[in-house]
């Protein structure tokens, strides 16, 4: 990005940080919580019917 | 009597996941939305375009996929479990679905051909450097564009069709789970090999910049009149995300119970806009490089399409064809560039026809052995005159879009919040049963805001952006007034019977 003018290098750094970041974010929520959620969803609708 | 089909469901979150992002990932990821940030006010057409994703992208993913999971069924089966008089919005989403799909695979089947062409540069290298672009458009013209049957599109279009038969009969698991993971992979990988070339190439900066560059005077004023940036933002996030077609819809009903619904959404809304923005460093490195080649300062003076069919099938391969290197190194280029175009496509395709087998699956309790062979070849006989008729494809893609698209939309949001809300909970646009249900199976929690953005927002921005279009749209419909009726007449009398139809016990 060396020849990039500034504003646009701020652009590319912006985009960046919207998308990936929030991507990132949303993966990371995933790790961060997804065995969380299966176990009370096992207690919500019982630990058979979780078997599909 | 019909025997009771057990439903299919994903093997893997991760596999859900891909299947979702391929789908959502298409062709208009690497040529509609490159033309946009040009068009409309560079690396500032970013705001607009995150702002609209958040707004209206993230919460219509969360209401499709709520939809699929809450009823486990297609979207016939899902709008007829809101409110049975909404059955036949589910039964147009799947058949507009439908229809695009076979122009679609046409398109498919021009990246086909255009594989082993870039792989020897089938164009040819003219001696002037000045005759490549040339070179290139009429290559375009002869091969796809020339009015006459072409045996070898035919080819390519039953090659895809096989392709698309061969992933769905095989099921949600072994199929497409399996198909999306290579595919998704595959197309990332690709794009991440040119864009190391794109950046790398003289001049590549000077695209780059052009895309970048914020124009705020345009983010302000708009280019035609004010406000057409969001207009476009709207219509761009709409559209690349297969909102409205039913898919995610039948997708997240083959969530297992404990499915996740909220960041679900939130991953393959953004990963998709990744993609597109991924994608942007390639295209325009190589369009910076042309720009260099031939000594001019804006891209709209290369005199060769900067957007559409026509970047991807004559300006990308006039660059490949000035890069430096031997032959066969830019023949690879070639290979690389339309091979991530055709598994791009290739996701969304399959995922179009799932969304339309099943709904019949669920009304009909047609199996899946006989019910995808049977769609594939019907599929590819109706691509057939897109072959043979080029010019049919932007006609008929104004209705299914710009028309079928919007409106199923917007009457989709409505469904989800209003109707919802008042048919099963006797309330006003908040939907708390559905919210609840999306919080319950949620990694994080969404609040009376969603049903505000998807209940109002969403419906509002989608009119506003049907009434701006539908002059252009009228008018791209008169080009062909003879195969938009009969793309009119499938739609209405398909959605009909299919609605009529009694279904199936159990079903």
């Amino acid at each position: 990005m060396g020849g990039l003018p500034p504003d646009a290098v701020g652009m590319a750094i912006l985009g960046g940080i919207l998308l990936y970041g929030t991507l990132l974010y949303g993966l990371w929520i995933a790790k961060k919580r997804g065995r969380e959620l299966t176990e009370r969803l096992k207690k919500y609708y019982g630990e058979g019917e979780l078997k599909e | 009597m019909v025997a009771e089909i057990k439903r299919e469901t994903w093997a893997t979150r991760f596999g859900f996941i891909m299947a979702a992002v391929g789908s959502a990932i298409g062709l208009g990821n690497v040529w509609r939305f490159n033309w946009l940030m040009y068009r409309y006010g560079g690396g500032a057409f970013l705001i607009p375009y995150f702002i609209i994703l958040v707004l209206v992208g993230f919460p219509l993913m969360i209401g499709e996929f709520l939809l699929g999971h809450y009823f486990r069924g297609s979207a016939p089966k899902a709008f007829r479990g809101v409110h049975k008089a909404w059955e036949w919005l589910g039964w147009w989403a799947p058949f507009n679905a439908y229809l695009i799909t076979l122009y679609y695979c046409v398109v498919l089947a021009w990246v086909l051909v255009y594989i082993p062409s870039s792989a020897v540069l089938a164009w040819g290298i003219p001696a002037s450097m000045q005759e490549v672009p040339k070179a290139t458009l009429n290559y375009l013209k002869a091969v796809l564009f020339s009015p006459s049957f072409k045996g070898y599109l035919a080819i390519a279009l039953a090659i895809t069709w096989l392709l698309i038969y061969l992933t769905i009969a095989s099921g949600v698991r072994k199929g497409i789970e399996r198909a999306c993971k290579i595919a998704v992979s595959g197309f990332w990988i690709l794009a991440a090999i040119l864009i190391a070339r794109a950046v790398t190439l003289p001049g590549a900066t000077e695209g780059l910049t052009w895309a970048l560059k914020p124009k705020w005077d345009i983010i302000i004023h708009g280019v035609e009149y004010p406000g057409d940036v969001w207009v476009a933002a709207v219509g761009q996030i709409f559209f690349t995300l297969s909102l409205a077609f039913g898919i995610m819809i039948v997708y997240a009903s083959y969530l297992p119970k404990y499915g996740e619904i909220n960041n679900n959404a939130l991953i393959t809304s953004f990963a998709n806009c990744a993609f597109s923005y991924f994608c942007m460093w390639a295209i325009w490195g190589i369009t910076g490089f042309l720009m260099w080649s031939f000594h001019v300062t804006n891209p709209a003076q290369l005199k060769i399409p900067i957007g559409g069919a026509g970047l991807a099938f004559a300006t990308i391969p006039a660059g490949i064809t000035l890069m430096p290197g031997p032959a066969a190194l830019k023949g690879f280029f070639g290979v690389v560039f339309f091979l991530m175009l055709f598994l791009a496509g290739f996701s969304s395709a399959i995922s179009l026809i799932e969304a339309m087998f099943a709904s019949f699956m669920d009304k009909f309790g047609i199996d899946r052995k006989i019910g995808v062979p049977v769609l594939c070849i019907i599929g590819f006989l109706g691509g057939l005159p897109f072959v043979l008729n080029p010019g049919l494809i932007d006609p008929i893609d104004a209705f299914c879009c710009n028309i079928g698209l919007v409106i199923i939309g917007l009457l989709e949001a409505i469904v989800i919040t209003w109707v919802w809300a008042w048919v099963r909970n006797k309330k006003i646009l908040f939907n708390d049963e559905g919210r609840e249900y999306a919080n319950l199976h949620g990694e994080f929690k969404i609040g009376r805001w969603w049903d505000v953005l998807l209940g109002i927002l969403t419906p509002v921005l989608l009119i506003i952006m049907f009434v701006r279009g539908i002059g252009t749209t009228i008018g791209t419909m008169s080009q062909s007034p003879v195969g938009v009726g009969v793309a009119i007449a499938y739609v209405v009398i398909a959605t009909a019977v299919a609605t009529a139809l009694k279904w199936r016990r159990g079903g």
